[in-house]
């Protein structure tokens, strides 16, 4: 499964839920997987920031138990893309399901 | 700094590699911030300490891999270099509504010095007899006066830069097709087919940078969000 670039969509999920952290979005990704998708921690922000240069997630200054954090949000473009994204998934994975369910 | 800090020292110096001192900070901050939340995570989750450490930076994963995708997305050193060596040229350009008026000598002293030229070579053209110092006289005048027009029409489309309404990536679309498409007309004026090879190496240094300097540019405009170009960067 090409995971790295359904990275962003995820993302995008993790953060309609609401505002978070880099760390934060990673575990939720990871939880919410059930472990499944365990990706390494390092690409995420890279992810991040192209969300962010693309005007689909804002960041902002933030703190968590008195330390400094980035948060992202999402924004009315990102969750755009996020429905197509979700639109476009689900046309995948039933045309999948299909092809393997007759093999 | 702890001792064991060290494994992310050496993960962030891998994954910063060729990134702009602004970038590699951002980089260091939200990594950092990251791989301390981890470790608190994996010693709360009653994990030894080092074994945390070790678990917070293999979580990370590869630094080059890391870095490939920074680059991508961040500005490197050579994109900020850039960045700020436009910024002084666009600066010193439209620094005065004055200065701004007075760069149109340069394109206007060269349409002269190209008409003068052409003038020449067209006077005394009849008188030319091939194989002799007239002749060579006037393939001089003739090549001056296409270097000259070549030159005002070039400096006329960079100086007027200032004056122009460009300030939305459209516009500025239009401008660099507009820019390109007279490069290229004008290297037509130019191209010497007799003397191509043996100019060739010149052509291609000076091409090369401006490849160069308009790939780092293309780069720059991926990485930067519109709303905050600098007007350098829309031509």
């Amino acid at each position: 499964m090409n995971f790295k670039g359904a990275l962003p969509t995820l993302i995008l999920e993790s953060l309609a839920q609401g505002p978070s952290h880099g760390y934060a979005i990673a575990q939720s990704i990871k939880s919410r997987s059930k472990g499944i998708l365990d990706f390494k921690e390092g690409t995420l922000y890279p992810a991040l920031h192209k969300l962010e240069t693309s005007g689909r997630v804002e960041s902002y200054e933030g703190s968590e138990n008195n330390r400094p954090r980035r948060y992202y949000r999402i924004t009315k473009s990102g969750r755009g893309v996020l429905a197509k994204d979700r639109a476009e998934w689900r046309a995948i994975s039933q045309a999948v399901t299909v092809i393997l369910g007759e093999a | 700094m702890r001792p064991n800090m060290t494994a992310l020292d050496t993960w962030l110096a891998k994954a910063t590699r060729q990134l702009s001192a602004d970038s590699a900070a951002q980089v260091r901050a939200e990594i950092a911030q990251h791989y301390e939340s981890s470790r608190e995570d994996a010693l709360a989750s009653g994990v030894a300490g080092d074994e945390a450490d070790r678990a917070a930076i293999a979580a990370l994963g590869d630094p080059k891999s890391a870095n490939g995708q920074y680059r991508e997305i961040l500005l490197t050193r050579s994109e900020a270099r850039l960045l700020r060596s436009s910024a002084c040229e666009a600066k010193f350009f439209s620094a005065t509504r004055l200065r701004k008026r007075l760069l149109f000598l340069i394109p206007a002293a060269a349409a002269t010095c190209a008409a003068a030229a052409y003038g020449i070579a067209t006077l005394t053209a009849p008188f030319v007899i091939p194989f002799t110092a007239s002749a060579s006289a006037n393939a001089t005048a003739n090549l001056i006066a296409r270097i000259a027009i070549v030159a005002a029409i070039l400096t006329a489309v960079v100086f007027a830069v200032p004056l122009l309404p460009i300030y939305t990536p459209t516009r500025a679309r239009i401008y660099r097709a507009a820019k390109w498409l007279t490069v290229i007309a004008l290297s037509m004026i130019l191209w010497d087919r007799a003397h191509f090879f043996e100019w060739s190496w010149l052509v291609l240094n000076c091409f090369s940078f401006v490849v160069w300097t308009e790939a780092k540019r293309m780069s720059l405009r991926r990485k930067i969000p519109a709303a905050n170009w600098p007007k350098h960067l829309y031509l």
